[in-house]
């Protein structure tokens, strides 16, 4: 049975112009020890998605529809109180801005204390060897935890912070851009600790990055997000490396790579659509290079590749052909928006 | 530690300097006032002994600079001069007083920071209700209105028409208390200080309240406000230990500001309750040309000022770790 | 907005006021031979007379002018004088700022009520004489803040490249700084407004004001030693706190003053 399971999950943001379709029904699987890589633009979902999933949204927005089956249970149906017992003991959440997650007043210490005392049911003493494994865990010097936030500095704090979303042993943690703000040495070294912890601790991760690369590097499974929906999922090999949908060929190629780095980089042009009136038809339509008359009028649902691996597109018999364009400049630049 | 030491001393050294010319643009104005310079410290109801004494003691017969050094000197030894018109030493008289104007600053000061905090999270929590709307007109209206008018509307309706609390003075005539502590304790001084207090209070209330209530707004976004509801604590702890504790830190230097107002206050709300303090001492002096005491009573208020502004400097810099050397 | 609408209203009143008010304010009223004095508020005397027989309605209209005078007159040398330090203080971080903000401090330690009461007691106790003591000292907060702002503008890159290109200190604070802190100059100004008329009001009320100036700080300075606290004459000495509390919030809400009361920025930390 699957660790977490969630089924056409929907979350909508009431707004003075509208309700904005943030979330529009996504559905993934995740296992035990499984790492799921989120990946998608700024502003396709993917944070109010795991958001909703642990239930701590802004006050406009609320879950519309679906279902988020974790450990066996809907959680959606959970009360306030409930999902408050979960939060941190069976699954956490590391936001973006972990730096400034901390409370200012207080010795970074007092986090753990706080959370190992109230709902880890531990003492003083217990608490402090935790809080000190944890730490050396992450690589931090013990010592530290007496200091202050502000005395930590930016990928420290963020070692900090991961150390303490595994105090608690949760099954599952979501890492919201974790690394995105670190220089790239501390930044191999963060992931370098997330693969640790799920070889060791059998930790599941779902990690959000708009970087391709670095979920090359942590995650078995890929689920790429545009405009609040799924447009592909499957294992990281089939992603990277036989893309099946235009969207994340588009992705790959406005990042580097180390193997061709004299390839250059395309942009896809145009920006996602304003979601209070999503397009009819395929969301990413206006801004494809390969879209056809069906692409406008349906909505493609996620069809099989190969074993495990989807993709939401009208033209996955052409596959190849589209592949082989995407590799092209001129596809992209001359796309009619 | 070390640094808080030396942010400490560096302080002390800042209030002694103010303090120190303070004193000296006191000496100025009133030796530079119209009249002759005498007239600062000699009565012309005094007699010609008297007066010789007084002009030696203070040196009224020598060059500016020299009477600026003997001041000096005197004002260390608490040498003030005497009081024209109750003819005793000006030291005696604003000591004597000095404590009553301290328990109605300090129990006004309370009273407003206690509701003004208390007020401020209730007004962050009715964030876009009608509630918020009129609670910050009201307070607009505290901060807006003369302190001595809301003090005699107060006085006008619950000690002349109801009856409920004196009108004037800090005792009934003739009550003598055996120690400090027996009348602060005591009902009927408490009674007496209530009005005054609580005038005193409505006007600093709105500082601490409309200040609380931003810093309860601006923590609310916070980061580290959302990560704490992230794992799962309660709403109530999260309001408390990282909304309010964070949020109440500015309004403590706040303090710093109120006590500027409160002195100024003080004077206003001693005189239209005849409370025997030391801003009603000042205008007593002053408008019956009582030199000696009204410079005494004006340096004593500077002084006590001062010093509450360092006192609340430094329990900013102890209360909030990220507090560097200067401020 | 409310603030301009209540400012309006009252120079409106000082202006015109006088035109339309019953009677002199100085001239106590004498009816078949009587004064009338302490009379309750009646059709002939809407808010009733003095202990002197003074018409206490029309006293309050001409008791606006004062208020305006002192307001803005005070408000403006403040904002003058509040700017100049500040901007100086700020741009200049050597000597001159470091003295410039010693006297600021000082400015902040000695107490203002007092200050201006002895003052004015000295000097003499007219309009301006209050007005100019006012001044001495009420710069200070503007000067603060404005310094605070000035920091923060000198570190922004168009004055780097102004700098840069060899403009004068004078040139940059001129042209560069001052457009981005007189907003905060105006508002401040806004504010000393009301600051100056409570303090004139303060002054009035302990006794030390202008006698021959009726200024609703006057007013209730009269209200009070003659005892119309006792007699619960509220019509006398309730208006003119209204009118004072009225042009202070007018204060508070123009030139967005009530942000800066809603939220005032103390220290700033690191």
């Amino acid at each position: 049975m699957p660790l977490l399971e969630i089924e056409d999950f929907k979350v909508y943001y009431r707004t003075s112009e509208g309700i904005t379709q943030a979330v529009d029904g996504i559905s993934f699987l995740l296992g035990e020890g499984q790492s799921l890589g989120l990946v998608g633009e700024s502003g396709c979902g993917k944070t109010t998605a795991v958001r909703g999933i642990i239930r701590v949204l802004d006050k406009n927005a609320f879950i519309a529809g679906g279902k988020v089956i974790f450990n066996g249970e809907d959680i959606v149906g959970f009360s306030e109180d409930r999902m408050r017992s979960i939060r941190w003991k069976d699954l956490s959440l590391i936001p973006q801005a972990a730096m400034d997650s901390l409370n200012p007043v207080y010795p970074v210490v007092d986090a753990f204390n706080e959370i190992l005392l109230l709902k880890g049911g531990m003492n003083l003493n217990s608490a402090e060897k935790r809080a000190k494994e944890l730490f050396l865990m992450m690589g931090l010097d013990p010592k530290r935890l007496h200091h202050y936030p502000h005395e930590f500095s930016g990928g420290m704090k963020q070692r900090a912070v991961i150390a303490l979303a595994l105090a608690l042993n949760p099954k599952l943690i979501i890492a919201d851009e974790p690394v995105t703000a670190l220089d790239v040495i501390v930044q191999s070294q963060v992931l370098m600790e997330f693969k640790k912890l799920r070889e060791k601790l059998k930790v599941a991760l779902i990690m959000i990055t708009h970087d391709i690369s670095v979920v090359a590097q942590t995650c078995n499974v890929i689920a790429v997000m545009y405009a609040g929906k799924i447009v592909e999922k499957g294992t990281s090999i089939d992603i990277l490396k036989n893309a099946a949908h235009p969207y994340t060929l588009g992705l790959e190629n406005a990042f580097p790579n180390l193997r061709n780095p004299n390839k250059s980089l395309i942009a896809i042009e145009g920006s996602p659509p304003n979601l209070v009136n999503p397009p009819k038809g395929c969301r990413f339509a206006p801004r494809c290079p390969f879209k056809i008359q069906d692409c406008q009028q349906k909505e493609p649902v996620l069809k099989e590749v190969s074993a495990g691996h989807y993709s939401a597109c009208f033209r996955l018999n052409e596959i190849e052909e589209i592949r082989k364009k995407a590799r092209e400049v001129k596809t992209w630049t001359t796309v009619n928006l | 530690m070390n640094q808080k030491y030396n942010y400490f001393i560096l302080r002390i050294g800042q209030m002694l300097l103010t303090l120190f010319i303070i004193i000296t643009i006191l000496f100025l104005i009133f030796r530079l006032m119209p009249g002759s310079p005498m007239a600062a410290y000699i009565d012309t109801t005094f007699t010609q002994e008297q007066q010789q004494i007084l002009m030696q003691q203070f040196g009224l017969d020598k060059p500016l600079w020299q009477q600026y050094l003997i001041y000096i000197y005197n004002l260390f030894q608490g040498k003030l001069g005497d009081s024209f018109f109750f003819r005793a030493p000006v030291i005696e008289i604003i000591f004597k007083v000095l404590p009553n104007t301290i328990y109605l600053m300090l129990g006004s000061f309370i009273l407003a920071y206690i509701a003004g905090i208390l007020g401020g999270v209730f007004l962050a929590w009715k964030r876009g209700t009608s509630t918020e709307t009129v609670g910050i007109v009201f307070t607009l209206f505290t901060r807006a209105a003369p302190q001595f008018w809301v003090g005699m509307i107060l006085l006008a309706l619950f000690s002349f028409k109801l009856g409920w609390f004196p009108s004037a003075g800090s005792s009934p005539a003739g009550v003598v208390y055996s120690s400090e502590l027996k009348k602060l304790t005591s009902l009927v001084f408490l009674h007496y200080l209530f009005l005054p207090m609580l005038t005193l209070a409505i006007y600093l209330m709105g500082l601490p309240l409309l200040l609380m209530r931003t810093n309860m707004l601006d923590v609310m976004g916070e980061a580290y406000v959302d990560m704490a509801r992230m794992r799962g604590l309660s709403e109530k702890r999260v309001m408390l230990k990282y909304v309010a504790r964070n949020a109440a830190l500015p309004v403590v230097t706040a303090m710093a500001v109120g006590i500027g107002y409160a002195m100024g206050g003080n004077v206003v709300v001693e005189t239209v309750f005849s409370w025997p303090g030391l801003g009603r001492i000042l205008v007593k002096a002053v408008s019956s040309s009582d030199y000696p005491l009204a410079q005494g009573a004006f340096i004593l208020i500077a002084t006590v000022m001062v010093f509450m502004n360092f006192v609340a400097d430094i329990l900013y810099s102890l209360l909030d770790p990220r507090v560097k050397i200067g401020g | 907005m409310t603030g301009a609408i209540i400012y309006l209203f009252f120079i409106l009143v000082a202006i015109f006021g006088p035109l339309f008010a019953p009677y002199d304010p100085l001239v106590m009223v004498k009816e078949n031979g009587k004064l009338m004095f302490n009379q309750a508020p009646s059709i002939k005397h809407l808010l009733g007379t003095t202990n002197m027989g003074r018409d206490i309605f029309s006293q309050l209209i001409y008791g606006s002018r004062p208020a305006l005078i002192v307001g803005f007159t005070a408000a403006f040398f403040v904002m003058v004088i509040g700017t100049l330090v500040g901007l100086f203080a700020g741009y200049y971080r050597g000597r001159l700022g470091s003295i410039l903000m010693r006297l600021t401090d000082v400015a902040f330690g000695i107490p203002f009520i007092p200050f201006v009461m002895v003052l004015v007691a000295f000097l003499g106790p007219s309009i301006w004489n209050i007005v100019l003591s006012m001044a001495l000292l009420l710069w200070r907060d503007t000067a603060r803040v404005i310094r605070s702002q000035v920091l923060t503008v000198r570190e922004r890159s168009f004055v780097e490249a102004a700098r840069v290109s060899g403009a004068s200190d004078l040139r940059i604070m001129l042209v560069h700084i001052t457009p981005n802190i007189l907003p905060l100059s105006f508002l401040y100004g806004s504010l000393a407004v009301g600051w100056a008329i409570l303090t004139e009001a303060a002054i009035s009320f302990l006794g030390f004001g202008d006698p021959k100036t009726i200024s609703w700080g006057y007013m209730l300075h009269d209200a009070y030693v003659s005892q119309a606290l006792s007699r619960g004459s509220f019509g006398w000495f309730v208006p003119p706190g209204i009118c004072i509390m009225l042009m202070v919030m007018a204060g508070f809400y123009i030139g967005r003053g009530s942000e800066e009361i809603l939220f005032p920025r103390l220290r700033k930390i690191n």
